[in-house]
């Protein structure tokens, strides 16, 4: 070994060299099929919307787009802290259990959030059986705030193993992968979001 | 030893940041754009709403989960995902 510290000493102590599945091939399967499982909930909407725009609309105009937004910002930006925890914890720096951390914080906030507008909804009598954007609207966001709720149990799992000292095999790609979910989370709400409160 | 004090530009945030900065902003202007009676809701925006919300995911899943990095199998994977999928929907919606 000839090289200076900042080089990494071993194949995961940097950034995944080009070629590497980040975190575990398992992993991976899991999450193309939750992709294709929502891109089938996408399509739904979409169709629903050219049978029943009246309903649609007016199902629409009861969501409050100020609170998806907001919710959408909070959960890009706990993507961020994990993409810079995840560079932090692969070189072995205790900042990155803060960032962790801070991204399980945002996940509780959008948690926090959707609660309120579930009850706010429910009070206002836009439930599952009056319409069926609320059907759509209701399955589709409990089903992903279902995986936020995964993922901030994960997070904590990587806030544990992000601590000083922990030499636990595959602990990058267990950490990596962790990452990866979080940001599937993220990814399927911008999508959600666009197609239940923007798209009129 | 000792983990070295590493300032936040070592770790290649620059590119993160502003890409999280573009999300951001996508995000208010996508709000913006289909609010009520601001431009006119036309097939035409719902197109491009739909559009640039899979431009950030292809955004996220090429930075944040760094598969630009990855097998080119999985890359391709995720990439055709990224473009059928709202070609899919778009069309979907403009026949709707």
């Amino acid at each position: 070994m000839t090289d200076t510290l900042s080089r990494p000493t071993s194949r995961r102590e940097g950034p995944p060299s080009r070629g590497d599945v980040p975190g575990e091939v398992g992993l991976w399967f899991f999450i193309v099929v939750d992709l294709l499982v929502f891109a089938a909930f996408f399509t739904a909407i979409v169709i629903y919307h050219g049978q029943e725009l009246d309903e649609f609309r007016a199902g629409q105009s009861n969501l409050h787009q100020a609170y998806g937004m907001f919710n959408t910002v909070v959960l890009l930006t706990s993507s961020l802290l994990v993409v810079i925890g995840l560079r932090l914890a692969r070189r072995r720096d205790p900042r990155a259990r803060r960032l962790f951390i801070g991204a399980m914080a945002c996940g509780a906030t959008f948690a926090a959030v959707k609660a309120v507008e579930y009850a706010d909804m429910i009070q206002s009598g836009h439930t599952v059986g009056v319409s069926d954007f609320y059907m759509y609207y209701f399955v589709f966001t409990v089903i992903h705030l279902g995986h936020v709720a995964i993922g901030v149990g994960a997070l904590a799992v990587a806030v544990r193993l992000a601590r000083p000292g922990v030499m636990a095999p595959r602990r990058n790609e267990t950490i990596e992968g962790i990452a990866c979910f979080w940001h599937l989370v993220d990814l399927l709400w911008i999508v959600l979001f666009a197609l239940l409160y923007l798209v009129r | 030893m000792t983990t070295p004090q590493i300032s936040f530009r070592d770790v290649g945030q620059q590119r993160v940041l502003l890409v999280w900065a573009f999300l951001v902003a996508a995000t208010i202007v996508s709000y913006f754009l289909t609010a009520d009676d601001l431009v006119g809701n036309t097939d035409l925006l719902a197109a491009i709403v739909i559009g640039v919300s899979f431009f950030k995911v292809r955004l996220v899943v090429m930075h944040f989960m760094e598969i630009s990095e990855a097998p080119v199998v999985l890359r391709m994977i995720l990439e055709a995902y990224c473009l059928l999928v709202p070609l899919l929907l778009i069309s979907l919606y403009l026949m709707g």
